[in-house]
């Protein structure tokens, strides 16, 4: 199994694939080329250059390994669905209302103890039935604010597989503007979200 | 605890398996002629890749498979993977967690661990202990991320569990729920019970376990 470190550089006879690294387009060919690559059988990986898909290599489900991504490193590679304004890019957040108020108050996103600082983040608006199934404490709202591109840069790969194409993880504290509570994306079969 | 015992002896354990946990992973494990002491109030870690038979070895102290050769003695007592499974609890997911409804709430289940033994806590307190969260409660466990593994050790715990085993955690998951683990093996070992943790580098489980083995001499 490969694996590549944070500066990018392989490592053979690794038994899972953890967590986003970048990679330089030829680090990333390079792996893509690979003729070995079969070796990657039990990962998910999914090569971007920018948005644009180069490839993937599938195969059964692994421990911590169910949709690792690799993607190529790149000014214009600000991830599939967030979307960026001068190196700010939009995240969201499921939280309780306090927390939303504390976290305009203070535009700090603040991970727990328990989750060893990490804040998680979502790429898209979630659905409230996203939301239950990311497993955030509190279910009472989302909020949509700006981070500085990069301040979530790993997938989160502890969450439902389904929702790991827009989970995100950061180290927090991570600094965050143009707090503001937009609620859950209005699914059209629930007009109790219509007006959110 | 529901069984009182000191000692686990494993004995020229031979098992290959095909562990798993929902929303995590599965893959084919084996290990071979393994042989090992685990004592009670203390936590070991399996170290070997994954596929060395670290998370076989959980899935047979759980009692979720069968050894293909060797012995496993409680006290010296020889017992079976069902015996196993009456006081092993597999961390990561719960306990007879499905009924004619659905899947049961994490509250649910530990109040049906409370009931079925005569454990002398109360939910309160179990929740406290395992600083599970009052808005998750309510939740299956799917539906509550990380806090599964705090949450299937609070129902082991309210069930009588003696032994818990983690799946295979590799580097990324440890660091991740390093507190969690921390904190879990911290209470279950001051309250007697034996830890059980797979993975592949034993300086990942510095500060949580007692001692490292592993789980294959090549």
């Amino acid at each position: 199994m490969y694996y590549y470190d944070d500066e990018g550089d392989p490592n053979v006879m690794f038994s899972g694939v953890d967590s986003v690294f970048d990679l330089t387009m030829e680090q990333a060919m390079a792996l893509w080329q690979d003729p070995n690559k079969s070796d990657l059988e039990n990962a998910q990986l999914t090569l971007y250059f920018g948005k644009q898909a180069l490839g993937m290599i599938t195969g059964t489900a692994r421990v911590g390994a169910t949709s690792s991504v690799v993607r190529v490193a790149s000014a214009a590679d600000t991830g599939a669905a967030a979307s960026t304004s001068a190196n700010l890019t939009t995240y969201y957040q499921v939280t309780s209302m306090d927390n939303a108020q504390t976290i305009i108050n203070t535009g700090k996103l603040t991970g727990s103890r328990q989750e060893v600082g990490q804040v998680f983040a979502f790429t898209e608006q979630p659905t409230y039935s996203q939301a239950s199934l990311s497993g955030a404490r509190s279910l009472q709202t989302v909020i949509q604010f700006q981070a500085a591109a990069g301040s979530f840069s790993r997938t989160d790969t502890t969450i439902n597989p389904s929702l790991q194409s827009i989970a995100r993880v950061g180290d927090g504290p991570i600094n965050v503007t143009k707090v503001q509570i937009v609620g859950f994306k209005a699914v059209w079969y629930n007009p109790l979200t219509w007006f959110n | 605890m529901v069984q009182s015992f000191n000692l686990v002896q494993l004995k020229k354990i031979t098992v290959v398996c095909d562990p798993q946990l929902p929303n995590y992973g599965q893959m084919r494990d084996c290990c071979q002629d393994f042989t090992a002491d685990f004592s009670s109030g203390n936590a070991y870690g399996l170290i070997g890749e994954c596929g060395m038979g670290g998370w076989a070895l959980s899935y047979v102290l759980s009692g979720k498979t069968e050894i293909q050769s060797g012995e496993i003695s409680l006290d010296q007592t020889p017992v079976t993977s069902s015996f196993l499974s009456k006081i092993g609890c597999y961390v990561g997911e719960g306990y007879l967690n499905k009924s004619l409804f659905g899947e049961k709430t994490i509250r649910q289940q530990i109040i049906e661990g409370l009931k079925a033994n005569d454990i002398n806590f109360s939910l309160q307190e179990i929740i406290d202990l395992f600083e599970l969260s009052q808005s998750r409660l309510d939740r299956k466990m799917g539906q509550i991320s990380n806090e599964r593994w705090n949450a299937s050790a609070a129902i082991g715990f309210a069930h009588g569990k003696s032994i818990y085993c983690f799946p295979w955690l590799n580097t990324a998951w440890i660091n991740t729920l390093n507190q969690r683990i921390e904190h879990c093996v911290r209470i279950l070992k001051q309250f007697g019970a034996i830890v059980i943790i797979p993975t592949s580098n034993a300086s990942l489980l510095n500060q949580i376990v007692d001692s490292t083995i592993p789980t294959s001499s090549i």
